[in-house]
């Protein structure tokens, strides 16, 4: 008797230690970079984390991702001042969008980046990314370069690239 | 090709999104590691189904609304600890389930699964990149991930059925705690 209301208390008892937040916190960009030193970067973002977190951080109603103008990339285009950027010789590169689209299956948001004017390629690179790690701690941002993939999070928002 | 193993390992293994380990661990925990065929069996069932589905999603062939497949996934957890709760309670002391209609269940559940897995495949994949390794490697990845789940649950009930007579008990309230996690993640 005593054993079943042990392993009925530990039963109970385990239900609070899990997290019940959304599943699956990643976000996934592959990094392009031209001969002359153009940057694109495509990056897949989960439509849902990423609606949640621009309404609650800019205090939209409904968030729009629809197009380049709406006020959910607005939002975005805001959010990656701070969140995801390229930095060279010491200098900040902001990251422009320039297009927007669903996944086929509309779970993510495609949005389609680059920066003004052209790297030197003779130099190295840096990237930060720490899309929606303010919205999770467990979220983990995946970037590909070049057949290369780099995992960055919270605490290890900052990647070197040697440009190829 | 390593990159996408290591994904769908943690596809399965994330801790933030356990429904395909709650699936795997209730229709493990009805048996034993002396089992290991049966439950090998069982695997191979699900992983026929959840592959098919998943490729087939995968090379755009099939189209499920992702919501649908997402409320289908907690309801075939649920179905299977009520076959558990129902196999259980019929029969004074535990007694290892026997039967072959479980296999059409499981692979057939597996085929949601892998609907499931495909959302996620699908929305990672860039538009330029071949599917082939990414949908192997996954692949491959939710096996490894399924193994291990097989392997501790199969473990911790070894060592739990020598530890406690009580092995209908445990069972009882490990499928109890399954149900209830599953339906607290439905309403959530």
């Amino acid at each position: 008797m005593k054993i079943k209301a042990l392993i009925f208390i530990i039963a109970i008892s385990s239900l609070k230690i899990i997290n019940w937040e959304h599943p699956l916190k990643m976000s996934f960009s592959k990094l392009t970079i031209s001969i002359e030193g153009q940057v694109d970067i495509e990056s897949r973002i989960f439509l849902d984390d990423l609606t949640e977190h621009m309404e609650k951080l800019y205090g939209l109603h409904q968030a729009d991702f629809s197009s380049t103008g709406s006020n959910g990339t607005q939002a975005l285009q805001r959010y990656l001042r701070d969140h995801f950027y390229l930095e060279q010789s010491g200098k900040k590169l902001n990251l422009n969008i320039y297009n927007v689209s669903f996944s086929k299956n509309g779970l993510a948001l495609v949005a389609n980046m680059n920066v003004s004017g052209r790297l030197d390629v003779s130099k190295n690179l840096f990237l930060v990314n720490t899309l929606l790690c303010d919205a999770s701690p467990m979220q983990v941002n995946d970037i590909k370069y070049h057949g290369e993939h780099f995992k960055l999070n919270i605490g290890n928002s900052k990647v070197k690239i040697q440009i190829k | 090709m390593d990159h996408y193993i290591q994904l769908g390992i943690d596809h399965i293994l994330d801790p933030e999104g356990l429904d395909h380990l709650y699936f795997i661990m209730s229709f493990c925990l009805m048996y034993t590691i002396k089992n290991l065929r049966k439950i090998a069996g069982l695997i191979t069932a699900f992983t026929v189904g959840h592959s098919i589905t998943l490729a087939l999603a995968a090379l755009d062939k099939i189209s499920v609304n992702p919501d649908l497949i997402e409320t289908l996934i907690p309801i075939t957890i649920l179905t299977s600890c009520a076959v558990n709760y129902w196999t259980l309670l019929r029969e004074k002391d535990y007694v290892v389930p026997k039967g072959y209609l479980i296999y059409i269940v499981i692979l057939f559940f597996g085929l949601i699964h892998g609907l499931g897995f495909s959302n996620f495949l699908s929305a990672m994949l860039f538009e330029d990149e071949s599917i082939v390794t990414p949908l192997l490697g996954f692949n491959i990845g939710i096996e490894v991930a399924q193994l291990i789940i097989v392997l501790v649950v199969l473990a911790v009930l070894s060592l739990s059925d020598r530890l406690i007579e009580l092995k209908k008990t445990v069972r009882l309230v490990l499928n109890t705690i399954i149900t209830l996690l599953v339906i607290q993640m439905i309403f959530a």
